[in-house]
């Protein structure tokens, strides 16, 4: 079976792309509008990998984490950020949140598979 | 979907970012900052670069990159917000769009370098130079750098020469919280060279203390590679700080890793049942915790109330309580989510379609009609109640079927801010644009109608009407002037108003030129409403010297034009000193129609209500006759020439008796009016509209055509074609086969 990816963006864009990327690479892909629709795909789609966005409307990527990891469920899913915030900070917020891991936009196909592929239990 | 679909859907989303990045924009120089909104102006421009990045746009990631940080600085204070730094942020919007415009079509981008600068230096940022420096150094330590690990990673673990490190790592009960699990370092690590690895149990108390929150385990792994340090590093790039990690060469030889090869050791951790039965030496590593799915590890660092629970046998009754807390709080945080209104997005063509099939129901249903009325079925009787229950269903599927393509005219609206700001920059006026009304729906195709004629009113509202800062001041007025643009509904159709407080129409400048261009005679007596009407005359224009604005030889009479060919109808009032208004009444869709039906010949004529002023009959001496065919009516303080419709478009004998028909005095574009006749008015209802050019070709003086109930094909009159080709003479002999 294929390994699922949930993806959080609310960039259309960045979405397709990422689907596109993703599901090139063999993975099954679910994506989410923003933080609030990814909790709620979390739990409809149960992914073995999370990649969010940080700004993002309704609820942040940020709280978007926080709320995963306080999910008895699936707080142990591997969450990796992908941004273009570079403010050492924000990576640091995003860390204390409780992401695994940091992809920086653009990304580059080949890297973020293997990104993911990095995380994937 | 391929990357050429991808980029379209960029450029789709680019246009919406722009139109939420310039209402935002708005929102906040006319309301002041609020987080919300700064916030959503942020995203766009952000969202916009991250794409722009993505496809290697690299001139809009570039300005994009400053317009962000420009915000980023109010985002972080709102009491940054002043009006320069506004103007230069609006400005911007162009710009910005201007770039994507310029990325979509493949041309040479707009210079950007000024504007950047000049944002740059009101909002305190340092130089581009430096900042692309900084962005980089900041991006460095976040990049992963998984060009370390190529492919060639297993030949390199095959025939490993020479290197030998030794990594100490102790994970912090935090590295677990993250996701992590160190099972997946050494899996990476593998892929670089030949592990030995032995795992430190000496700190794992006796089970009775074992607390399922904290991390006990350490391991050490030699590992014999081709790599470098920095490398092997970038490994636990993401743990740092969650872990302690020493990594150190120990030179050649191969690597001592207490005798347990990986693969053994990920299969005791993974599988092995024994390892359970340990009894108190039980492990409770990451490994096994991860890949169970349900280790609870909290971090000494952590406050209790974020701490992950797991749902499994394994947690104590401690945490539990926590699980049932940490499960609520989400829900509860889910509640208070807005939840934004579901869209999805279809191609036009499918809408298009949809709407070409009510068109064809809606006929259908009149047909049926008049079938049933035909038969001689009673009003009471079932078939006809049944078919009022159709009737009322068909047309709230039309309504329905309609509403899918209105669109709000915000878009064009925010368009006609940037025509302001330009026109204010080309001439040194100060004008600033209103809107109101900017969420009525109308019909995409006429949208798509109203953005050229609503472009040069704005910049004659601004250009011609407002004055310059000093007059005004002069005057008493403010130096800013408004222009407001507001729309609303109004009787099944749409008015769209543009108020300037500007100067008004200068009457006498306005009829000395339009005698002096003979468009009215020198003795001309006028009321102040005629005069102000005359600009739409064709060949008007007031301007007295050709501004780089206006005076581009477009004038009010193609404006007019133009939303007559939408069915529309506009107007102007002004008060010298106070400033004018436009008005336009526009039809909701191009799909429908409301026509009058008219009998002529036996044929069946359909006009466009909008264009029909009055209708009357005649007495006998209301009809004067000017030359050899031309005959006028005074109606209206004027005279109209009256126009014989089935003589003009060929299918009749020139009329003799005027009595006898019915007169509509038709407003006709550039020629004024024209008083058509016609044998009787049938009545007045919607038609659809279909295109005579798609399914046959252009006629001269026919605008379109419908289908009646009865199944016939009625043709719908263009008046303005009609008037301003009244010669008395009948148009060509193809119309005489298409009426019959």
């Amino acid at each position: 079976m294929s390994k699922k990816v949930l993806t959080v963006d609310d960039s259309r864009t960045m979405r397709e792309m990422l689907r596109h990327t993703l599901s090139s690479a063999g993975f099954e892909v679910v994506t989410a509008e923003d933080g609030a629709d990814g909790i709620k795909k979390l739990e409809e789609s149960q992914p073995d990998v999370v990649i969010t966005d940080i700004n993002m409307p309704v609820m942040d990527g940020f709280e978007f984490i926080e709320n995963v990891r306080k999910n008895a469920e699936y707080n142990r899913v591997p969450i990796l950020v992908l941004t273009t915030e570079s403010a050492p900070e924000k990576k640091q917020r995003a860390q204390n949140a409780g992401a695994t891991g940091w992809i920086v936009k653009p990304f580059d196909p080949e890297k973020l598979t293997r990104a993911v592929n990095r995380v994937m239990p | 979907m391929s990357l050429d679909d991808i980029k379209e859907t960029f450029f789709a989303e680019c246009a919406d970012q722009m139109a939420d990045l310039e209402t935002g924009l708005h929102e906040i120089q006319s309301d002041g900052p609020d987080m919300d909104t700064v916030n959503a102006v942020f995203r766009a421009v952000h969202s916009i670069k991250g794409g722009a990045g993505a496809f290697g746009y690299a001139a809009l990631v570039s300005f994009a990159h400053v317009f962000e940080n420009a915000l980023d600085v109010i985002r972080n204070d709102l009491s940054q917000v002043n009006e320069e730094r506004m103007d230069l942020l609006l400005r911007s919007v162009d710009v910005l769009s201007d770039v994507i415009e310029a990325e979509r079509t493949g041309t040479e981008p707009t210079d950007t370098t000024a504007l950047a600068r000049e944002l740059e230096a009101a909002f305190g940022l340092t130089a581009e130079g430096e900042e692309e420096e900084d962005a980089l150094e900041d991006f460095a330590p976040v990049t992963i750098d998984l060009e370390a690990f190529d492919l060639d990673a297993s030949d390199a673990a095959e025939t490993p020469s020479g290197r030998t490190y030794r990594i100490s790592f102790a994970p912090h009960a935090s590295l677990y919280l993250k996701g992590h699990d160190p099972l997946r370092f050494f899996r990476e690590l593998s892929e670089m060279g030949t592990l030995g690895v032995s795992c430190d149990l000496d700190s794992l108390p006796k089970l009775t203390e074992l607390s399922p929150d904290e991390s006990y385990l350490k391991w050490q792994v030699d590992m014999e590679t081709e790599r470098d340090r920095d490398e092997i590093a970038a490994v636990f790039d993401w743990v740092d700080g969650e872990c302690d990690l020493t990594i150190e060469e120990i030179g050649g030889g191969s690597p001592d890793g207490g005798g347990e090869e990986l693969d053994d050791f990920l299969a005791n951790l993974g599988d092995d049942p024994e390892l359970a039965d340990i009894g108190s030496e039980e492990t409770p590593s990451g490994g096994e915790a991860a890949s169970a799915g349900a280790a609870p590890v909290a971090g000494p660092d952590s406050p209790p109330s974020t701490a992950p629970v797991a749902s499994g046998g394994a947690t104590g009754d401690n945490g539990k309580d926590r699980s049932g807390e940490a499960v609520r709080r989400p829900e509860k945080e889910k509640k208070e989510v807005k939840k934004p209104s579901q869209t999805i997005r279809v191609e036009s063509e499918k809408v298009d379609r949809l709407i070409n099939l009510m068109g064809e129901l809606v006929i259908n249903q009149a047909m049926l009609a008049e079938r049933i009325g035909q038969a001689g079925f009673g009003n009471a009787s079932p078939a006809a109640l049944a078919l009022v229950e159709l009737q009322n269903l068909t047309r709230e599927i039309q309504s329905g079927v309609m509403a899918i393509r209105a669109q709000p005219v915000k878009p064009v609206f925010m368009r006609m801010s940037r025509i302001v700001r330009e026109v204010c920059s080309a001439t040194g006026k100060k004008a600033l644009l209103e809107l109101e009304g900017e969420h009525t729906e109308v019909d995409t195709t006429v949208i798509e109608g109203l953005i050229d004629p609503l472009t040069h009113m704005i910049r004659n509202a601004v250009d011609h009407g407002i004055e310059d800062p000093e007059t005004r001041v002069a005057l008493g007025k403010p130096p800013q002037g408004t222009v407001k643009l507001s729309a609303y509904h109004s009787s099944g159709r749409i008015v769209i108003e543009i108020k300037d407080d500007g100067a008004g129409i200068n009457r006498e400048r306005v009829l000395n030129k339009a005698i002096e261009k003979g468009i009215v005679g020198r003795d001309a007596k006028l009321t102040d409403d005629e005069i102000d009407n005359l600009i739409f005359a064709p060949g008007f224009s007031t301007a007295e010297a050709i501004t780089d604005v206006s005076g581009r030889g477009v004038g009010m009479d193609v404006v007019r034009q133009s939303i007559q060919s939408l069915g529309g109808r506009v107007s102007i009032s002004s008060e010298p000193g106070k400033g004018s208004l436009f008005s336009m009444s526009l039809p909701l869709t191009l799909a429908v129609l409301d026509g009058m039906i008219v009998k002529e010949a036996g044929q069946t004529l359909v006009l466009p209500v909008s264009a029909v002023l009055e209708t009357a009959t005649l007495k006998p001496g209301d009809v004067y006759t000017i030359g050899k065919n031309h005959r006028v009516v005074k109606m209206r303080n004027t005279l109209i020439p009256i126009i014989d419709v089935g003589r003009q478009l060929g299918f009749a004998e020139q009329r003799t008796d005027f009595t006898k028909g019915t007169i509509m005095v038709v407003e006709g574009g550039k020629s004024g009016m024209g008083a058509f006749i016609v044998d009787s008015i049938e009545g007045q209802q919607q038609v659809v509209i279909k295109s005579l050019e798609t399914n046959y070709k252009r006629v001269p003086s026919i605008a379109a055509a419908t289908i009646l109930g009865n199944g016939q094909i009625a043709l719908i009159l263009d008046c303005d074609h009609i008037v301003s080709h009244n010669s008395g003479e009948p148009e060509a002999e193809l119309i005489q086969s298409m009426a019959g």
